[in-house]
């Protein structure tokens, strides 16, 4: 990318070749004029880029005027034109390679030659001044191997100096109280500001919200994070510039919702330098980056830095929905769960459970702007899922794992075509919010695999369908397939085919289909017993370590 | 007193070898303690073999002569990753009055023990013990499941024995918690009878011990009950004092009585239950 002081540099180009060109047709006292000029501006040049534009004059001028006076002799040598450029205050260095470096590159050598021609008998302090002054107008064009000759010669490069007048101050909530204030100044360094990847979907755009460069109104804005930018006096000149080390982890907008520093960028120009701005950073994917900013006037430079850290929501769920009289196991049935959320929160996840008293408010804190910015990795006990929270939390699209128990069998689709009358699909019961006794709705396969296979984080570590006939009806079940199926339902199938099938007969969908999206995938062809001794415990946490709860 | 002579006392024990089996089978609460003490034991192994990942052990139980161990130890295995089409044979053998281990049992067991030979999982650290309660619960799932499809009433009935010694085998803080469990599978009417607050869900120690006395009293009136998925007693039978079964040889249940009849309110929704 083509930076500021280049940029300058090719104004400064273009302003100085009109003079030239204009003076075509003039006699040698212009070009002793012109020379005057261009010796007066080498003087005034105050960064290496202004300093070689002048050169780079210098040396069209001296074409031309050998071009048009061809007592001159023939088109002068890197040598002469040293020798030249002598009397306008360029060193013999800069002038040789003012010369070489019109291939626009400066190769060793180049810097051999230059280095025979200014040091016989050893460099001197005043010919290393020279050289130091070339590697600073010409470092840009310097290969590899030259850049590594000069510094052989003079050591390493010191960086430009800071400039006192130069004052840069980019803050964010480092501290993550909260607030961009001064207290962040202290911390900067050594904390992030914590970011949660923006994963949400403000404004129904019919995907993650990190996915797209729109900020979609304030509840999108409200995921980012707020940075805020102080600079001095602004004179002509400044440019200012972000930097985010790694790229790929966020992306940084302006105030005005433009984009500054792209996801697949790693620097961005500041269009519209202001002594104070803000801007927005979003988290795109997890990872840590440092954001620089970095002003520049001429040769003077200042930076300041601040760190985010970009987590991704991550929610493993616990849910369990009707058990009716079954009620009865769910204390122990969680409780049997301990292992598998003991080893969760080893791995630095927060634990919502809503508790005896079947209190949601307890879980729908866990999804609170506050709490996730804070907590961003999530387990749900839900003791009494509805078919509207176990949908809501699904579709979040968050989810790395989750157990579901309740009761379950299977039965065709409610309200299915008639050519699917014949195939019995897993479902599993839901409960009204608050009383797990209670049935609620069916929620089938569909319902589940439609939501799973949109998770951001594929594959899930597990899904353990706790529920009779989620893989099947078993032998257990197989000899009473229509036993629990909707009563609507079975009307249709005794009005169409005039008699209920046997088992062997029909098709069957199961939970087994999220198989492609799971990692560890548990369902029960026939009877899922409650006590949870079905399930085993150690491969539920194997499935966790095994990704280390990412 | 003089010393009875080593020949009798030989003889009463040896009588009392061959006929304890037969004094214990006359005595369901005996032979349920027994049992429960038995499966409790094989359920806690089985259940840190494989939470532990030690396969091959539990292959042994497979063959255990009672059928509640052998399913357990199938639906263990299952969980640890036995595939779906191994063990179903099996399964049929493994239940109540089921037909045992014959020849075609014998051929899913050698297919499961390939199985177990040739799968490549490394143990799970240990050890992983279960309590006596989680035990008692996981076999309690299991009668739970067979209780709520429905059994013959004797079978039924030998169900509830085994949750019922299991209860009284715990310590008093696991026997509130195993006593919720008995009640789902004896329903309201016990506690009814026992004048046990309704809207208290945790029983007292004592409470739960006169649960189980109940249940000892009651079990030969108790008949199976469909849409309560759980056992009744017989109120009739119980009056006239012969077991259910005996008393309605005599006196068949009307329409809409007995097992067809309302289940007092705790009807899960739906013909047959809801599932």
């Amino acid at each position: 990318m083509r930076t500021i002081p280049g940029v300058l540099a090719l104004c400064l180009v273009s302003f100085l070749a009109l003079p030239v060109l204009a003076q075509e047709g003039e006699d040698p006292a212009d070009f002793q004029e012109r020379r005057r000029e261009l010796r007066e501006a080498y003087a005034r040049a105050r960064t290496p880029e202004e300093k070689r534009a002048v050169v780079e004059e210098i040396k069209k001028l001296r074409l031309l005027e050998v071009s048009r006076d061809p007592s001159l002799g023939s088109r002068p040598s890197a040598e002469d034109f040293a020798r030249w450029t002598a009397p306008l205050g360029l060193s013999t260095a800069l002038g040789m390679g003012t010369w070489l470096a019109k291939d626009k590159k400066l190769t060793v050598r180049d810097i051999d030659k230059i280095v025979r021609m200014v040091s016989e008998g050893g460099v001197s302090d005043k010919e290393k001044a020279d050289l130091a002054e070339l590697r600073s107008v010409y470092r840009d064009l310097l290969s590899k191997n030259a850049a590594k000759k000069l510094d052989e010669i003079l050591g390493p490069e010191a960086p430009p100096p800071a400039d006192p007048e130069l004052k840069v101050d980019l803050a964010t909530d480092s501290n993550n109280d909260g607030q961009v204030d001064a207290a962040d100044d202290a911390v900067e360094e050594s904390q992030a500001k914590r970011l949660i990847v923006n994963d949400d979907d403000d404004g129904n755009r019919a995907g993650p919200d990190h996915k797209d460069e729109v900020i979609d109104g304030a509840g999108d804005r409200g995921d980012m994070g707020l940075m805020r930018l102080s600079l001095g006096r602004i004179e002509e000149g400044t440019a200012v510039s972000l930097a985010v080390a790694p790229a790929g982890i966020v992306r940084v907008f302006s105030s005005d919702g433009k984009v500054v520093v792209g996801l697949g960028a790693s620097t961005g120009p500041v269009a519209a330098v202001a002594e104070a701005s803000e801007f927005l950073v979003e988290g795109c994917a997890e990872g840590e980056v440092t954001i620089t900013a970095t002003v520049t006037r001429g040769a003077r430079k200042a930076s300041d830095a601040v760190k985010v850290r970009v987590e991704a929501e991550k929610v493993y769920l616990f849910l369990f929905g009707y058990q009716g009289e079954e009620e009865t196991y769910l204390a122990s049935d969680i409780a049997k769960l301990g292992s598998v959320v003991d080893a969760l929160k080893k791995a630095g996840y927060t634990v919502y459970d809503e508790g005896t008293s079947f209190n949601q408010g307890t879980i729908d804190a866990a999804f609170t702007e506050e709490n996730r910015k804070k907590h961003p990795k999530i387990v749900i006990i839900d003791r009494s899922t509805s078919r509207s929270d176990f949908l809501r939390y699904l579709d979040r699209g968050t989810v790395r794992g989750f157990f579901w128990g309740s009761h379950g069998y299977m039965e065709p689709f409610i309200g299915c075509p008639d050519s699917e009358l014949l195939t019995l699909e897993s479902r599993i019961w839901s409960c009204p919010q608050g009383s797990p006794a209670s049935n609620d709705e069916r929620n089938f396969v569909r319902d589940v695999k439609s939501r799973v296979a949109k998770q951001s984080q594929l594959p899930l570590d597990f899904a353990i369908m706790h529920s009779c006939a989620t893989g099947g009806l078993g032998t257990d079940y197989w000899g009473e397939p229509w036993h629990y199926t909707h009563p609507d339902t079975k009307a249709r199938v005794q009005a169409k085919f005039g008699r209920f099938p046997p088992a062997e007969e029909l098709k069957y969908t199961t939970f087994n289909d999220l198989k492609p999206y799971v990692g560890y995938l548990i369902t029960y062809n026939g009877s899922a017993y409650f006590g949870l001794h079905d399930v085993n415990r150690s491969l539920v946490v194997r499935s966790i370590s095994e990704t280390g709860a990412r | 007193m003089s010393p009875l002579p080593a020949r009798r006392v030989a003889l009463f024990f040896s009588l009392l070898a061959v006929l304890s089996p037969v004094l214990s089978a006359d005595d369901p609460c005996e032979a349920a303690a027994a049992r429960a003490g038995r499966v409790l034991s094989a359920v806690k192994r089985i259940y840190q073999e494989t939470e532990e990942l030690r396969v091959e052990e539990t292959l042994a139980s497979l063959r255990d002569e009672d059928w509640l161990v052998r399913r357990y130890a199938i639906v263990r295995l299952r969980a640890t990753g036995l595939p779906a089409d191994l063990g179903d044979a099996l399964l049929g053998h493994a239940v109540p009055g089921g037909p045992g281990i014959d020849e075609e049992a014998e051929r899913e067991i050698e297919r499961i023990e390939a199985w177990a030979k040739e799968r490549d999982e490394e143990p799970a650290p240990g050890p992983v013990p279960t309590t006596d309660l989680d035990a008692a619960i996981g076999v309690s799932g299991i009668a739970r499941e067979f209780l709520s499809r429905g059994l013959p009433g004797e079978e039924a009935r030998l169900m509830v024995d085994l949750t019922v010694a299991l209860v009284e085998r715990m310590g008093e803080e696991d026997r509130r918690l195993a006593g919720q469990i008995l009640e789902t599978s004896l329903g309201r009417q016990a506690r009814g009878e026992l004048d046990v607050p309704p809207e208290r869900k945790i029983l007292e120690a004592a409470e739960v011990a006169l649960l189980c006395d109940w249940w000892w009293k009651n079990r030969s009136y108790a008949y199976h009950h469909p849409r309560a998925r759980g056992l009744r007693v017989d109120l009739a039978a119980r009056e006239a004092g012969q077991p259910t079964d005996d008393y309605r040889r005599e006196h068949p249940w009307g329409a809409g009585e007995g097992p067809d009849g309302p289940a007092d309110g705790e009807d899960s929704g739906a013909a047959g239950g809801i599932r």
